[in-house]
């Protein structure tokens, strides 16, 4: 059986992801930093058998240690990991120029950028003992710099680009233990980041997602896709 | 007379940098570091150049220090010409940072946010305190000092942090251009060489004769054409 994890999986993409990869018949390890307020989520674990609801803050370390012995506790390997979990508030300090400040914008990169790849090292045993294992981070066209030249906000989009940038990399060190690293433009989609305006809906992009995580090979490591399988430019 | 503020002038670049402008002359710096006092070839300059070198504490991670010394320079030039954000840390020598930044395995949270403090985050909030100054300046060119190992399109595989801070600070910089266009400042990230300096260590490939005067006439040359940028010392582009 195959086992995943996926955090920020308490709504949008992440939900949708647990719910098409428990649909799949993986075993899921749904990561939030909030179980006990994540009601939907909790509902749809209660509908399978092989899913787990396991509390990851990815701006706390000591979360991050305790999720990876609950979930080493379980199983002995894991083939995917979906580094999901991102913020983007809508506050000014992190996005207007004039506003800028350095505590709410260095919170958000606790969360967007180096989370992630604390999160990869705490479940790099697992994976290293799962079978053709994957590491997919969740980016965005924000944290493409050749799409940005006529300004942007700041914060999110930095977020992304060392989120990138921290891939590569990942993905120079767990090459050597047949571990692909890809960084994933999820495409804009309409949940509560996305807005209502947004062009795909949750299930297309969900489906997107695994249609490129399963197609992975080591000729994708490092490299930065979309949800449709193209490649975005850096 | 061209007016240029330097972060991190104390030693390295900024200290280079600090140097060539004054042999140039015309020109009013104000050379900032954490510690003047303990910045003995900082003032060595400032003494042999009397009237254009103002040394200035500034801790870039410190915001009522870069208020401070905004409002210092606010009393002493309607204007700013040049701001360059050199300051920034590798946490260690290049080939021997800090493992809890560079290497995967001992990666710990709060190392690797204040390197991004220091290095990504800082040079916003400097260009944010400065922004008024600046767009009162003669051509006013805001010059963040980053480096090719934050060049996604020629790194696949590295010391983590570092890399990233850089990369992040190409999106800041490309978020500022932005915000500074309309002003008429010129926003651009450089990338100056690797440089034996305390930070490049003995076996860098580049002294600082050999890049510094290159990236001074990148500095000198460039145009609001050029906004949003990413330059090696030499005047070719980097790759993101």
């Amino acid at each position: 059986m195959q086992r995943v994890l996926i955090t920020g999986s308490n709504r949008g993409i992440g939900l949708e992801l647990a719910r098409q990869y428990a649909q799949r018949g993986a075993m899921v390890f749904a990561t939030c930093r909030s179980p006990q307020s994540a009601d939907e989520l909790n509902a749809l674990a209660h509908q399978h058998e092989h899913m787990r609801v396991v509390q990851l803050d990815a701006g706390d370390p000591a979360s991050i240690a305790a999720a990876a012995d609950a979930v080493r506790a379980q199983v002995d390997g894991l083939e995917v990991l979906i580094n999901n979990g991102a913020v983007n508030p809508r506050d000014d300090r992190v996005r207007t120029f004039g506003q800028l400040e350095p505590e709410p914008i260095l919170d958000v990169l606790r969360i967007n950028a180096i989370g992630p790849i604390l999160v990869a090292q705490a479940f790099a045993d697992l994976l290293r003992r799962g079978d053709r294992a994957r590491v997919v981070n969740i980016s965005s066209g924000a944290g493409s710099l050749t799409r940005q030249a006529n300004g942007c906000g700041y914060t999110y989009n930095a977020s992304k680009a060392a989120l990138n940038m921290f891939s590569r990399c990942l993905a120079g060190t767990l090459k050597s233990d047949g571990i692909v690293t890809i960084m994933l433009n999820p495409g804009w989609v309409r949940t509560d980041m996305g807005g209502s305006g947004a062009n795909l809906s949750v299930e297309q992009s969900a489906q997107g997602i695994i249609n490129v995580t399963e197609k992975l090979t080591m000729d994708d490591n490092g490299a930065f896709l979309q949800w449709d399988g193209q490649t975005l430019p850096w | 007379m061209q007016r240029i503020l330097i972060t991190g002038s104390n030693r390295g670049i900024g200290l280079d940098l600090t140097r060539r402008y004054l042999q140039r002359g015309d020109t009013l710096i104000f050379a900032t570091c954490r510690q003047p006092a303990a910045a003995h070839e900082l003032n060595a300059l400032a003494e042999a150049h009397p009237g254009q070198v103002q040394i200035m504490a500034l801790d870039v991670t410190d915001q009522t220090a870069i208020a401070e010394c905004a409002r210092q320079v606010s009393a002493q030039v309607d204007g700013l010409d040049v701001l360059i954000n050199n300051a920034g840390t590798y946490a260690g020598q290049v080939g021997d940072a800090d493992p809890r930044v560079s290497r995967f395995g001992s990666l710990e949270m709060e190392p690797m946010l204040d390197m991004l403090r220091i290095n990504t985050v800082a040079p916003v909030m400097v260009a944010q305190a400065f922004a008024d100054l600046l767009r009162r300046g003669q051509r006013p060119r805001l010059i963040n000092v980053s480096s090719d190992a934050g060049s996604l399109t020629m790194r696949s595989g590295g010391a983590y942090t570092y890399p990233a801070s850089k990369t992040a600070l190409n999106m800041m910089t490309r978020c500022l251009a932005g915000d500074f266009r309309a002003a008429g400042v010129t926003v651009i990230a450089v990338h100056p060489g690797f440089i034996q300096t305390d930070m490049g260590g003995p076996r860098a490939r580049f002294t600082l004769d050999e890049t510094i005067p290159g990236l001074m006439q990148v500095i000198d040359s460039v145009t609001l054409a050029d906004t949003g940028q990413f330059i090696n010392w030499d005047g070719s582009r980097v790759g993101w």
